[in-house]
């Protein structure tokens, strides 16, 4: 009986590595996902690790340098007061990083949680949720966002807050619909039989079973928190000064004599987020490709 | 048919009453006094701090956040939507001239939007995995990306101030109000830019569809048959494939409304947008819930819309099949 078994769970083990296997193979095979991958790591290595080894300070005003173009002492020219662009290009990426990935971050647990209380209790419980979700999606997120900051005020915490708490109905509808069809799988009935209770059903047996989509969703969902982000700034809504973000640096160029004079003060940031977005929109689709047997390669 | 409508249109009620209650119990938490936010100031300046003691009790304002919405949906039923705590003025009043304005940015919007995405779509589709197909597929990917404020300071750079082609913001220039083709003169980038941007989901849709359509059984049939290739094209693939896209045009305008809020500020536009992020830096709770509630009612209209534009072009659809 023993050696049966055995043998039964090697057997699994085999194939779900060579699943994986597969699925880092398909990954790999997408050239515009490892592009951006390598995009993604480098503006990462960079907003992350070059301030602990260069001095940058993206505050300090420099008098003699104000309006001065990209030259020696400024690769990158400096601002109308006299501030770094360089500097504030780096500490604005990880502004950005840090809102894409920790705004996510939290509404993915208020998302998967939800879900898997709609999904798996169903009844009213599900009504309640669904009926939350529908309200949330049916109204541009943007105006939402903008009440939620009139209240809370501008700042990187509100930014970071305000997305989660309104981010997470595509991730409740993605985990609800998942678990509504894994829990009439055979294997949960298995589970059910062996004696496994509701919450280590969800938990152990079919959260990891949604692993992948869940992936796809929060990688475009990043996508979308760093454009969220850019726009709020951008709107005066976001981080507040002296806090550089890169939509704050575009900000300025609301001012016709940055955006005529000072083509390096706006543009550089905003290169820098349509690169990140794009970045990270390539990865998902390579996710989606890898992750996701269903989908055929670029419908 | 007339039923699912009729449910339709009552539950679009019941979301517009989630979308208010929610952003009504938010603004209820900020700080300040909502009692001056519900008083024409002209009245107020005539009153001692006992009277707007009464009044705030009067106004159900020292009442708890359920019973104070209850009061400003009846109020918003017989037409009064607060006063702002900014100017002072009603907020139907600050509103009302901001409609057009934003309508007037929406519709040209769309039809750029529509006259861009529909043909490169259908032309995506048709050379499949061809050298245009994979150059549509990258403008478009690129278009999703750039944030919407970056193409339009980029358009206002290039075609505002370095080559002043075009007018740089405003509705129109000051002097000449009934000049339409200054008006369009003034349109024409913030108009651009919203509705390229939305080209972009527009033609991945029109796209996806065309494809599938070009796929299927009748489509074959008819090349069978000998016909033509554009006779196909046209008459069989075409006419199928645009149906679904009507809603995909309804899915798109929270996306058009949320880049009109952009586009209006980027432009100096004096639309509902831009009102909505002035509301928000002078934390006016009033206005912002007008804002809300007209846009919110707007988007849930225009859905059900398009919708219903759906039911009638395609015969298929019967939304109460077996009653």
């Amino acid at each position: 009986m023993t050696s049966v078994g055995d043998t039964a769970v090697q057997v699994a083990v085999a194939e779900h590595e060579s699943l994986t296997r597969q699925a880092i193979r398909r990954f790999l095979r997408h050239r515009l996902a490892i592009i951006g991958l390598l995009v993604l790591a480098f503006v990462a290595a960079v907003a992350v690790f070059l301030p602990l080894a260069v001095r940058l300070d993206p505050t300090a005003t420099d008098y003699g340098a104000i309006r001065q173009p990209p030259g020696p002492g400024h690769p990158l020219g400096a601002d109308q007061s006299g501030r770094d662009v360089w500097a504030r290009l780096v500490y604005g990426s990880r502004i950005s990083l840090l809102v894409g990935f920790g705004a996510v971050a939290l509404y993915l647990a208020i998302g998967t949680a939800l879900g898997m209380i709609a999904g798996f209790l169903g009844g009213f419980a599900d009504q309640l949720v669904m009926r939350a979700t529908d309200t949330l999606l049916s109204i541009p997120i943007l105006l939402l966002i903008i009440v939620f900051i009139a209240v809370v005020g501008p700042g990187l915490t509100s930014v970071i807050v305000v997305i989660a708490l309104l981010g997470w109905p595509p991730t409740t509808r993605l985990v609800r619909a998942q678990l509504l069809s894994l829990r009439e799988a055979e294997f949960v009935t298995a589970v059910r039989v062996v004696g496994v209770g509701n919450l280590g059903i969800v938990l152990r047996h079919l959260l990891p079973n949604i692993f992948g989509p869940l992936t796809v969703v929060a990688t475009f969902g990043v996508a979308q928190a760093i454009l969220l982000e850019a726009s709020l700034s951008f709107l005066g809504l976001g981080v507040r000064p002296p806090v550089p973000s890169l939509g704050e640096m575009i900000n300025a160029a609301r001012a016709p004599s940055t955006l005529q004079g000072l083509p390096w003060v706006w543009l550089p940031p905003g290169i820098v987020i349509a690169l990140l977005v794009l970045a990270v929109n390539f990865i998902g689709d390579g996710l989606r490709d890898a992750l996701d047997p269903r989908s055929t390669r670029r419908a | 048919m007339g039923a699912y409508f009729l449910r339709r249109i009552l539950i679009a009620f019941v979301v517009l009453f989630g979308i208010t209650l929610i952003a009504y119990t938010v603004l209820s938490l900020a700080p300040g006094d909502p009692v001056l936010a519900r008083l024409d100031p002209e009245q107020l300046s005539r009153m001692t701090s006992a009277q707007v003691d009464q009044r705030r009790h009067e106004l159900g304002l020292d009442q708890p956040i359920p019973i104070r919405y209850y009061h400003w949906l009846a109020d918003v039923v017989q037409g009064n939507l607060g006063f702002s705590i900014v100017s002072g003025r009603p907020i139907a009043e600050e509103m009302g001239p901001r409609l057009l304005p934003s309508l007037s940015l929406l519709s040209f919007a769309v039809i750029v939007a529509l006259v861009v995405g529909l043909p490169l779509g259908i032309l995506s589709a048709v050379h499949q995995y061809g050298r245009s197909d994979y150059l549509l597929s990258a403008i478009t990917i690129f278009l999703i990306s750039t944030p919407t404020f970056v193409l339009g300071l980029v358009a206002l750079y290039v075609f505002g101030v370095t080559l002043r082609v075009l007018p740089v913001g405003d509705l129109y220039t000051f002097g000449k109000e009934r000049d339409i083709l200054d008006r369009l003169a003034h349109l024409a980038m913030p108009g651009a830019i919203l509705g390229l941007v939305n080209a972009a989901p527009l033609m991945r849709y029109t796209r996806a569809s065309m494809v599938e359509v070009l796929s299927s059984d009748y489509v074959t049939t008819a090349r069978a048959k000998g016909l033509a290739g554009r006779v196909v094209l046209v008459r069989h693939a075409l006419r199928n494939a645009l149906i679904p896209v009507i809603t995909v045009l309804g899915y798109l305008v929270p996306d058009l409304v949320a880049g009109a809020v952009i586009t209006e500020t980027v432009f100096n536009w004096p639309g509902l947008g831009q009102l909505s992020v002035h509301a928000a830096n002078d934390r006016d709770p009033a206005l912002l819930m007008g804002v809300i509630l007209i846009v919110g009612a707007a988007v849930l209209l225009s859905s059900i819309v398009a919708d219903f534009a759906y039911s009638v072009v395609d015969p298929r659809i019967r939304y109460d099949q077996g009653r």
